[in-house]
């Protein structure tokens, strides 16, 4: 393993109908750790980890993953979106949505391989779903849902993990499955990075944290970042300086860079 | 009783429906509603510069209506933030209104007829006739296009299943592994504005809407995998064609009328039988 | 001209004229509240699956009967709306879908009504056309009597709902959350929508009803930000545009209405997108012109004040600046007295001093901002605070004083000025 970060996020600015939401984010993640982006409601936890994935385009700043520019390392990253954002009566069943997980664009084409089927079957037994592989997706708990698509992200066979809130809305057997899957992951080399809302879980869980409150409080080791002082300020509201500088950018359309400016 | 008129009924029914499953599933089903309308200014301006039933002068009019319907939709929201339905009933109503206005204008010019333009003409579909290339057959033109379409409409969703089916799904996820949403975003509206227009003449611009959505909706209802919806699909829209045929020609009614109601009859009976069966106890013992 | 004249003395050009214009201000205002809920396409959704109620109405009275048939629309409308409700409550499709299945099979049935009709041989049966596209010039009095009845009805519920609409329309969830009755709002906002469809059919015809209901009140969106102001120009704008339409009609009887009005709908929502003063394009164009010219000139002084900090200096020729500022820019600065211009040669004036100073503080207010409270790397601070220093006025100035306790120096050891 290098000491390349696994991800790079440099003076990252990104807005919602023009109003920043993410204020010069600048931070690493380290390779082969649990690391936990942890923050309020509203806090840009979900817009970050969209800004990392290239799902929105920053008004400022950059990512890097394994140093490198995401379309190259594309194959080595593996995303978990929201449980919410997907609508489970899709007429599929929990092998068609873990089988997604082998999809990609060169293959998008060919058709399903026995190997693609063991690696799903693999996926499934991991987060301990196979008995459930021909149920229909609407018909699982929450956390099953939650389960299966880790499955389908354990299927892609990447090195780094990012999933947004797979916590939500889960049963504590499955909490319990997840959360040991992950640390099994950690120890494997893989690195995991996990949108979180909840602070009494995000000590126990992450060796790494990111606090986050539309701008980064801190950004390292737990014990370092768990601290009251810190604690305090990412929950203790918004900066008003922000949220005015904030206002004045979306009503007056001002750009947060100026014209030709790079962030180097 | 015209068999040909059936069978075209038929193979029209089978395109649109398959096309129309993947907006359905992408929640988009009344941009159909959208294309049905917006092409029409294209097929008459398409009419009046060819003179005649070009099917390609019609396709690239259409086509071209197409685009111009789906950038003033994401012109409006995006820059001068009206919201994403009033958008899209702003483009639709305007470009058909332009469409109607045309249609009454050149109504000595071209032949389509504001009647035309909501009924379709699916009674005369089977009037002109060609010869099969090499054989003593004379079948109608219709049917060789709706062939032909339907063929297209099939290929295009076996190549394309993966595409379609991953960014129907899960969006965000299609892009994190690199598939471009839009790009298949306007394979499927591609796929649905061809149907759209060569259904046109034999259905209409609004009953084009119930054989895209109605069939893949109640399938919907009743399949557990996409494949079995697929297929689902394509019974509901035959059985659909067929009982709305009878029913038109027994009641001497507007047959693309009659087959649209019909669909909409079949997904009252599944969504009924769904409701009786879930208050069945036996259902939920199992359960 | 002499033509139109005729027209103006037509004995029901001023009949029709007048019942248009009121009948589709009164659809507006209903349209502008299913606009502010986003059910935009309910509207079409209704004007569709209306037609088997048309077409019955028209098939039971055995003639155009405006009255049966507004019954029979009406009555058609709230089925098409229960539909809708119906299959959304009890499939997992969603309403959009629902939307699509019910207009399209409802229209079906109407059409199957329809080829009845036309070959029932009722006497007045090729008529029953100008309710799909409109014909506003063959309304007879009587026909308009009955839609204004039906349209001052249904302005009479829009005012007593008035102010529960508002809630919704604004802030649904807080409304639900305070035991406010949102289920009743919204049948009763559906039932408007029914009987304001249905007042259209005859002027506007009921295809295209749904533009009726949605253009005016997104044009009104363009141009105004409170309610009451949304109101009273969507219903003066669909008026207009009706006006103009039965103008149409009238001169062109062979011509349907609704297509024109639409129309000319459409050309007034393009209009309003260049030049409406809340989003037009020219607005929106003028206001980042704006800024750029700002960032420009406070660039440039900022840039000699920078100069006058290195060397002590407030003379200057023009080619020693770094990025040569433009005429515009020089210009602006003669003009508001923050340098004195002679040939190539400037003078920086106690005021562009104080111009420049001032945009400096905002600078490295800014940089310190962002290493103390956002904790950032001091070396990533710059580019940020290149733009904020243009954004930053008097008040966040003391704001950021204040969160920062007057500092006097920012992350990179320099000063930070302040007037003297």
């Amino acid at each position: 393993m290098s000491n390349v970060p696994a991800i790079d996020i440099h003076n990252l600015t990104a807005s919602y109908e023009r109003k920043p939401v993410l204020w010069e984010i600048d931070c690493q993640f380290p390779q082969g750790k649990l690391i936990g982006i942890v923050g309020p409601n509203g806090s840009g936890k979900t817009t970050l980890l969209k800004n990392i994935m290239g799902l929105m385009k920053p008004d400022s700043g950059y990512v890097k993953i394994f140093g490198d520019k995401l379309n190259k390392v594309r194959h080595r990253v593996s995303y978990v979106p929201q449980r919410e954002s997907v609508d489970w009566d899709f007429p599929a069943d929990v092998m068609d949505v873990v089988l997604m997980g082998r999809y990609n664009p060169k293959k998008l084409f060919s058709r399903v391989t026995q190997e693609d089927r063991d690696i799903a079957i693999e996926a499934l037994k991991r987060v301990n779903m196979l008995e459930f592989s021909k149920r229909h997706i609407s018909q699982l708990s929450g956390g099953q849902q939650q389960r299966v698509f880790i499955a389908r992200s354990l299927a892609q066979q990447a090195d780094l993990y990012l999933m947004d809130e797979p916590f939500v809305g889960v049963d504590a057997a499955s909490e319990d499955a997840i959360l040991s899957l992950l640390t099994d992951m950690k120890n494997n080399g893989k690195t995991v990075v996990i949108v979180h809302h909840d602070l009494q879980t995000a000590y126990e869980y992450f060796d790494y944290i990111a606090l986050l409150n539309t701008r980064l409080v801190a950004c390292g080791p737990t014990e370092e970042v768990f601290t009251s002082e810190l604690l305090q300020e990412a929950y203790g509201g918004r900066l008003t300086v922000l949220s005015r500088i904030g206002e004045l950018i979306a009503k007056k359309d001002f750009p947060v860079r100026e014209k030709g400016q790079k962030d180097n | 009783m015209n068999t040909w008129v059936l069978i075209n009924a038929v193979v029209i029914a089978l395109s649109c429906s398959l096309a129309g499953a993947f907006l359905v599933l992408r929640h988009r089903a009344m941009l159909t509603d959208a294309i049905s309308h917006a092409v029409l200014p294209g097929l008459v301006i398409a009419f009046l510069i060819s003179g005649s039933r070009n099917t390609a002068a019609m396709l690239i009019g259409a086509f071209a209506f197409g685009f111009i319907c789906i950038f003033l939709v994401e012109f409006f929201r995006r820059y001068v933030r009206i919201t994403d339905d009033a958008s899209i009933g702003i483009t639709f109503t305007s470009l058909f209104a332009i469409g109607i206005i045309l249609v009454s204008r050149y109504t000595d010019r071209i032949d389509l007829d504001q009647e035309c333009v909501l009924h379709g003409e699916i009674t005369y579909s089977a009037l002109k006739r060609m010869a099969l290339p090499g054989t003593n057959w004379h079948v109608p033109q219709t049917f060789v296009s709706g062939m032909a379409m339907l063929f297209i409409v099939s290929l295009l969703i076996a190549i394309g299943y993966r595409g379609l089916k991953i960014t129907s799904f899960n969006p965000d996820y299609a892009t994190s592994i690199g598939v471009s949403v839009t790009l298949w975003h306007y394979i499927s509206g591609g796929i649905a504005s061809m149907v759209t227009i060569v259904s046109f003449e034999a259905v209409g611009a609004i009953l084009v809407i119930a054989l895209m959505v109605i069939p893949a909706a109640t399938a919907w209802l009743i399949s557990k995998r996409l494949p079995a919806m697929l297929l689902n699909t394509t019974i509901l829209s035959v059985t659909g064609s067929v009982f709305g045929y009878w029913v038109a020609i027994w009641l001497n009614v507007s047959i693309a009328g009659s087959i649209a109601f019909l669909l909409g009859i079949q997904l009252m009976v599944v969504i009924l039988v769904k409701v009786v069966a879930r208050r069945l106890p036996l259902q939920r013992a199992t359960k | 001209m002499a033509s139109l004249w005729t027209y103006f003395n037509h004995p029901n050009f001023w009949w029709v004229l007048a019942g248009t214009t009121f009948l589709s201000a009164i659809s507006a205002l209903v349209g502008t509240f299913t606009y502010l809920q986003r059910k935009s396409l309910m509207g079409d959704a209704i004007a569709h699956g209306i037609l088997p109620g048309v077409a019955g109405g028209f098939l039971i009275a055995g003639e155009k009967n405006a009255l049966v048939i507004m019954i029979g629309a009406i009555v058609w409308g709230v089925l098409t709306v229960s539909s809708i409700e119906w299959i959304s409550r009890k499939t997992h499709l969603r309403s959009s879908t629902a939307m699509a299945v019910v207009l399209s099979a409802f229209f079906g049935l109407g059409m199957m009504l329809l080829t009845v009709v036309q070959t029932s041989g009722l006497p007045d049966a090729s008529g029953i056309n100008s309710f799909l596209f409109g014909q506003a010039a063959s309304m007879l009095p009587e026909d308009l009597m009955v839609y204004s009845v039906f349209a001052v009805v249904v302005a009479f519920v829009l005012a007593a709902v008035y102010p529960h609409l508002t809630i919704i329309s604004f802030d649904r969830a807080t409304a639900e959350s305070n035991g406010f009755n949102v289920r009743r709002v919204d049948a009763v906002l559906s039932i408007l929508v029914v009987a304001a469809t249905a007042i259209g059919i005859q002027s506007i015809g009921l295809i295209l009803m749904a533009a009726l209901l949605i253009t005016p009140a997104a044009i009104a969106r363009m141009w105004n930000s409170r309610l009451i102001g949304m109101l009273i120009f969507s219903g003066g704008i669909a008026a207009l545009a009706a006006g103009m339409g039965s103008v149409i009609s009238f001169t062109a009887p062979a011509m349907p209405t609704g297509p024109w009005i639409v129309l000319i709908l459409f050309a007034f929502t393009l209009i309003s997108m260049v030049i409406s003063p809340q989003r037009g394009l020219l607005k929106r164009y003028r206001q980042q012109k704006k800024n750029q010219d700002i960032i420009l000139r406070e660039n440039f002084i900022k840039r000699l004040y920078h100069q006058w900090e290195r060397s002590g200096q407030t003379a200057f020729h023009l080619s020693d600046i770094e990025d040569t500022p433009s005429k515009r820019t020089l210009r602006y600065a003669v003009n508001n007295d923050w340098i004195q211009l002679a040939g190539n040669s400037i003078h920086l004036s106690e005021k562009g001093m104080r111009e420049g100073r001032r945009i400096t503080r905002a600078h490295r207010l800014w940089e310190l901002y962002l290493s103390k409270a956002l904790r950032m790397r001091d070396d990533h601070v710059h580019p940020s605070a290149e733009v904020m220093e243009h954004l930053i006025g008097d008040d966040l100035e003391k704001e950021l004083l204040r969160a920062l306790d007057y500092p006097l120096t920012d992350p990179h050891q320099r000063d930070i000025p302040y007037e003297p």
